[in-house]
């Protein structure tokens, strides 16, 4: 028997608490994935060879990289020592932490991405309405930029494995307040299955 | 002596993770209350998170203490500033994933519920509930979103007001009060989150969202019962 194309599922498989995306497809083309950063030595850990293979994935898949560089938000009379860690310093550019240039590389004036940056109207001039988030801090800068994103109406997953946490036993509840209320800031689900997906959209076979 | 009330301040408080606020005194010239979403459609029976099947005593447990704090910074003179969550009626301003999110759980936005229409602008759900109501001269943000910077003018207003500090309360605390803290926060704001004054529809994510923000000495600023902000203010 023939398959019909409206029989493929062309969801990320095993995401939670829905299929993402929404509207059940991946699109490449109108994909990006969305790496943050906090102006710290990022955390080891395997999260860092997820990532790097989710970012292959992508741009072979034909979506858009960009890292974000979030900080702590300058505060009257106290600057940036304050409360938060530090910001990035203007005489040397962050490190990536990927294994190629990114497309964009932008900074925000504080934890969420969108914040005093070019980041949306990046992603509108390309007409990219899917994102996968990754980096660090998840509970802070990658949850902060999530947040924003979804308020904005984009379609947004967390791909929880390619992700690193500042306070560890805060994970659990940073992936739990994603999940409530059928979904509340999106979906979350892992880079393997991610990657599975974008190499069916990008084939165009099931 | 009297004391006039336009130059008066009062006492740092005792807060976590350091005495709120940062300089030293709150200046309630620069300082508003910001209650948030305290709405029938997420506290009250028949709303939104009823209808999704939420414990509601969760999301009500703070009312109660706002009710006193919202007592004591109209004493005080404080700014006092309610948002709501919702939509325009005719939904032109609804993202299509959260309509269908919310459908697919089952409370679709828009969609007639016991309170009228789910989270939509002029129905008897998205009214801000009795015991936190509103009254004559304070101001309402009505925003789309769960930040209450995104889509309004709530930023225009806290500057034309001269405001640098923030108390916060509302509901849920991890969904729209803490996307609010983290925004005012990155806008530089002084923010004080009143731990007895907020809930959650899980408690073991309402406690995380707490010490989320006392993070790295304070990545979003600082935590205080509401008994350290009235005794304060009493001062």
């Amino acid at each position: 028997m023939t398959m019909t194309t409206s029989s493929v599922d062309l969801h990320v498989p095993g995401t939670r608490p829905y299929a993402w995306p929404w509207d059940g497809e991946v699109l490449p083309d109108s994909l990006a994935l969305v790496v943050v950063q906090a102006p710290e030595v990022p955390p080891d850990g395997e999260w860092r060879a997820t990532l790097t293979e989710l970012s292959r994935s992508v741009r072979s898949a034909g979506g858009l990289v960009i890292e974000v560089m979030t900080s702590a938000p300058d505060r009257p009379g106290r600057g940036s020592g304050g409360p938060g860690k530090a910001a990035w310093a203007a005489d040397s550019p962050p490190a990536t932490l990927l294994p190629a240039p990114a497309d964009h590389r932008v900074g925000a004036a504080g934890w969420n991405g969108f914040f005093g940056s070019p980041l949306d109207q990046l992603l509108r001039g390309r007409r990219i309405s899917q994102l996968l988030l990754t980096g660090f801090w998840f509970e802070v800068g990658v949850h902060s930029t999530m947040r924003s994103a979804n308020d904005r109406g984009y379609e947004c997953l967390l791909v929880e494995d390619a992700v690193a946490s500042d306070d560890p036993e805060l994970t659990g509840s940073a992936v739990s307040s994603i999940l409530m209320s059928g979904g509340i800031f999106g979906a979350v689900g892992r880079s393997v299955d991610v990657c599975a997906a974008l190499a069916r959209a990008s084939s165009g076979a099931p | 002596m009297t004391i006039d009330p336009r130059t008066a301040t009062y006492p740092a408080l005792d807060a976590t993770p350091y005495a709120w606020p940062y300089d030293g005194a709150i200046d309630p010239a620069r300082t508003a209350l910001l209650n948030i979403d305290w709405q029938v459609d997420f506290c009250g029976p028949g709303g939104y998170v009823d209808a999704m099947g939420y414990d509601l005593s969760l999301t009500r447990a703070g009312l109660e203490p706002t009710a006193r704090v919202l007592e004591a910074c109209r004493a005080a003179g404080l700014m006092i500033i309610h948002t709501r969550e919702g939509h325009r009626p005719d939904l032109s301003d609804l993202p299509a994933n959260k309509l269908w999110r919310s459908e697919a759980i089952g409370a679709g936005i828009g969609s007639l519920g016991p309170c009228g229409r789910i989270l939509t602008r002029g129905e008897p759900g998205w009214e801000i509930v009795d015991e936190v109501a509103p009254i004559e001269g304070e101001h309402i943000i009505d925003k789309p979103g769960k930040g209450a910077f995104y889509a309004t003018d709530l930023d225009l207003l806290l500057r034309t007001h001269g405001i640098t500090h923030i108390i916060l309360t509302g509901i849920t605390t991890d969904v729209c009060v803490h996307t609010t803290m983290r925004d005012a926060n990155d806008r530089g704001y002084e923010c004080l989150l009143l731990t007895d004054c907020t809930g959650a529809t899980d408690y073991g994510n309402y406690l995380a969202a707490l010490k989320m923000v006392t993070m790295q000495g304070g990545v979003f600023g600082a935590i205080a019962p509401s008994s350290a902000l009235i005794a304060a203010l009493a001062r």
